[in-house]
């Protein structure tokens, strides 16, 4: 009896652990793989603003996306506070595909945090709090 | 625009899956099918009615009233967190019919779905619901693709 819970317990501790370092590793993965395909002379075509851009991805269906449009206005109020700006891109991920695609956006939201020469600096899927792209932002500015 | 403010407490969310992956790992680390047949009945009758959601209770009653878990209360929609109970309750039930029935290591992968997703969700803040219900929009299924 012990040995057959020990087995699972190895086996459990096995699938986690290999479930948690694919996932941290697909993030790293996603997030490089953004900073250096072809995203970078991609997106000098469309953002020319030589300053640090959050793109938004969301669609008309998405439950979470209001809450993360509030978010967004709670980080970038935040952020004006102490005198620094955040601009924001809202792309609709089910029209702007091509964007969608090249940002490896898989769920709505996503957010995307670039730096002003273009390259991605944060990659969220889901629900961000605003604290956490506050932070986000203020790395890149240091 | 006029929309109507959600809040929802993050910390009872996150308590909801530590408790779902806690059980459904002992049942396997154990060998007891009672245990996420125990879990798939309190997601599906919490899902029927938030009185019966009793690992929120125990959130709402003992944990955060001991101090233990902080709140983190934030805007956000429930839809997809009760879809989400909805489903891993389903799909815990339909592995403990495979359990009962004989069919013990298709019973086992069933939970492992639950506790797979319950853990993707609690470590990554990844939502298998969104990523689905987006993927088939992409897709252009019917009834998951809307104009804005």
């Amino acid at each position: 009896m012990i040995s057959i819970v020990m087995q699972r317990l190895v086996i459990s501790a096995i699938i986690l652990s290999v479930f948690i370092g694919s996932g941290k590793t697909y993030c790293f993965y996603k997030k490089w793989k953004i900073s250096t395909h072809s995203t970078r002379k991609y997106l000098q075509g469309i953002f020319k603003t030589g300053k640090p851009v959050l793109l938004y991805f969301w669609t008309s269906d998405c439950a979470q996306c209001k809450p993360q449009e509030r978010q967004i206005e709670k980080a970038i109020a935040g952020l004006r506070q102490s005198g620094k700006i955040l601009e924001v891109q809202k792309y609709n991920a089910l029209e702007e595909l091509v964007l969608a695609k090249e940002m490896q956006v898989m769920t709505v939201p996503t957010t995307v945090l670039l730096d002003s020469q273009g390259a991605v600096t944060a990659w969220n899927a889901g629900l961000t709090q605003a604290q956490k792209l506050v932070e986000q932002f203020e790395i890149i500015q240091t | 625009m006029s929309t109507t403010r959600q809040t929802l407490d993050h910390s009872a969310l996150k308590f909801n899956q530590i408790a779902i992956i806690t059980f459904a790992l002992l049942g396997f680390i154990l060998n007891q099918p009672i245990l996420p047949a125990f879990v798939a009945v309190v997601l599906l009758a919490g899902s029927i009615n938030k009185k019966f959601a009793l690992f929120k209770l125990t959130y709402a009653y003992i944990i955060k009233a001991s101090g233990f878990l902080k709140p983190n209360i934030i805007e956000d929609s429930p839809a997809p967190h009760e879809f989400a109970q909805f489903f891993g309750g389903t799909v815990l039930a339909i592995g403990s019919i495979f359990h009962y029935s004989g069919l013990a290591l298709t019973g086992w992968i069933f939970a492992w779905v639950v506790i797979i997703l319950a853990s993707a969700n609690l470590f990554f803040g990844f939502c298998a619901g969104c990523f689905v219900y987006y993927q088939l929009g992409k897709l252009g299924v019917p009834g998951f693709r809307t104009q804005s």
